[in-house]
């Protein structure tokens, strides 16, 4: 029964009616129209959408957004990330003329570069606020002078405090100087050398602490001013300008600006840190030899740490309960470390002293030392070469070298050798 | 030699637009009641025979210049009948149709069935059974090219005829 004869048969029976080809070209013609209407609504919208974003890009250029006040995004781009090291990719020359560059941040342990600053004719220093949040940069203006930026979250660099080029050869006496406090993202701007502010950075507040006098913000002949913050970041702490006979160390208070004399020393002062805990104050000194002295924060309790020796740089423990310094004594280094409590300093190991040069007024070029983050180990660098060596902070061991990143790492941040 | 029709009409290009239309109405009404008459055994419905005999003739004059030129465009319409056939029993459009009463939902094989006996076998059969003795016994496919048109393998094609000459024989033996 099923097979092709019977099933044509079958279908046979079934006749179309009349005007199968007439309804065929209705239905061809239907959908012809709804073609016609689909691709004409289709390019309707498409019209209305493009003329919509046009004029929203007309808008959008005619009337840019304001940039909010505060940053929108988690990544700040000048922002640190942990362990970055700023560097300039340019080379300054503070008489010659200067090879543009980037202003950008390494990570020390990859070595990999991210751009914070494109396109600098010059850039002197840089550093990061203690919040990490907030980047600083002097850079030389177009009028010679020098011009320190300040970046941070979304707004744009810009400049916070100008000076006059650098008053010695070594570029060292700017009228210009700066430090972040070890705490938040507060500066202090010596300007001119007569005018000492405070800026909150992330606020704009800006105080002029008008009670210290244009003695203690000299440069002191060209050489760079002993100062420094309070581990707080209430107070900074002023030394007579170097090459001033029995220098007076001076603490200010940053809310109100009135110096007040913390101690008088013998020679002059060259430096002076305050320990991050803020119990001590570290003071090198220099009368016929190189002093190194501690004292307690109030001035009281002067002990003298080191008198036998030029010193080449010292830092403070991140507990502030011990103080590490380089000292030349013939023709080596000696790395010791020196606790508070007036006991004598413990050597901790020695590296030759070729590489690290010192002034007749006692200052150190490209020597420097510094503390790992954990405390358990001192690093001496010799910032010409490069070279770095790193001791255990107890004496235990033996030297060892390390990679030069990762000593600026520990060290705050900034490539440019350190001066003192 | 006989010119295949397609191959015949397709000499025509190049011609006037009204020969190219004359030569397509002379195809669909040469191949039109053969293709109808398969479809409705197919889908037991006059109407949907109708629309998708419909949707394979507009498929094919969209590109009768093309098509018009092969050897076998009968062929290839009943190849696109069936692909159109498959496609609305995938997308079960005609049922949601039959719902809401878009097309007649008559049975159009009950009023043959008296009339004829390979009818009345298909009726009991589902659409794709009755799709599969069509194709390969009217239409001449094997039950590898039917199998590929349904989107079902050969031996399903095969099991759907061995079950509707079952019950070919199964009503004859009634009869008797």
């Amino acid at each position: 029964v099923i097979d092709q004869q019977n099933v044509e048969r079958a279908a046979e029976r079934f006749r179309l009616s009349e005007g199968a080809f007439e309804r065929l070209e209705l239905r061809r013609d239907r959908k012809r129209r709804t073609q016609r209407i689909r691709a004409g609504v289709l390019g309707l919208a498409i019209a209305i959408v493009a003329g919509w974003l046009a004029i929203d890009a007309v808008r959008s250029t005619s009337i840019p957004a304001n940039p909010p006040d505060e940053p929108q995004n988690v990544e700040h781009p000048f922002a640190r990330a942990n362990g970055e090291v700023l560097s300039f990719t340019g080379v300054t020359d503070p008489f010659l003329e200067s090879v543009p560059g980037d202003l950008v941040a390494v990570d020390f342990r990859t070595g990999e570069e991210r751009v914070l600053v494109e396109d600098l004719t010059s850039l002197y220093s840089a550093r990061w606020s203690a919040d990490g949040r907030w980047l600083a940069y002097e850079t030389r203006g177009s009028d010679g002078g020098r011009e320190l930026w300040v970046a941070g979250g979304s707004k744009a660099p810009r400049v916070v405090a100008t000076g006059d080029g650098p008053s010695s050869n070594l570029g060292f006496g700017a009228e210009l100087d700066w430090k972040w406090s070890p705490t938040g993202a507060v500066l202090a701007t010596i300007e001119h050398s007569e005018t000492l502010r405070t800026i909150d950075v992330a606020t704009g507040e800006t105080t002029e602490l008008e009670g210290v006098g244009a003695d203690l913000l000299q440069p002191g002949g060209g050489f760079p001013r002993p100062w420094a913050w309070s581990s707080d970041g209430t107070r900074l702490v002023f030394a007579s300008p170097i090459g001033t006979p029995n220098g007076s160390l001076y603490s200010v208070d940053v809310r109100s600006g009135e110096p007040s004399l913390l101690a008088r020393l013998p020679g002059f002062i060259e430096r002076v840190r305050w320990s991050p805990d803020g119990a001590h104050i570290a003071v090198q000194a220099r009368e016929e030899s190189g002093q190194l002295y501690v004292l307690d924060a109030d001035g009281s309790d002067i002990r003298l740490v080191a008198d036998d020796s030029n010193s080449l740089g010292f830092a403070w423990s991140p507990d502030g309960t011990r103080l590490a310094f380089g000292s030349e004594v013939g023709n080596e280094v000696r790395i010791r470390v020196a606790t508070t409590d007036g006991a004598a300093p413990a050597e901790i190991g020695t590296v030759g002293r070729n590489r690290c040069y010192r002034t007749s007024w006692g200052g150190n070029f490209e020597c420097s030392v510094t503390w790992s983050p954990d405390g358990n180990q001192v690093a001496f660098r010799k910032g010409e070469t490069g070279w770095v060596t790193v001791f255990d902070a107890g004496g235990a061991g033996e030297a060892e070298p390390l990679d030069e990143l990762t000593y600026l790492g520990w060290d705050g941040g900034w490539y440019a050798s350190p001066i003192w | 030699m006989a010119i295949p029709l397609g191959r015949a009409i397709a000499e025509t290009e190049g011609r006037e637009v009204t020969q190219a239309h004359a030569s397509f109405e002379t195809f669909f009404e040469q191949t039109h009641q053969r293709l109808f008459g398969g479809l409705c055994l197919v889908t037991g419905n006059r109407h949907e025979a109708e629309e998708i005999m419909q949707d394979a003739y507009l498929k094919l004059w969209e590109r009768w210049d093309r098509v018009g030129g092969m050897d076998d465009p009968t062929g290839f319409l009943f190849r696109t009948a069936m692909n159109g056939f498959r496609s609305r029993y995938r997308r079960a459009s005609v049922a949601v149709r039959r719902r809401v009463a878009l097309a007649p939902s008559t049975d159009d094989l009950a009023a043959v069935e008296d009339r004829d006996e390979v009818v009345r076998i298909l009726r009991p059969l589902s659409p794709a059974e009755r799709a599969a003795i069509v194709l390969t016994t009217m239409f001449g496919y094997s039950s590898e090219e039917a199998g590929r048109l349904l989107g079902v393998r050969a031996a399903t094609v095969r099991a759907h005829a061995t079950r509707a000459r079952a019950g070919a024989r199964a009503s004859l033996e009634e009869l008797t």
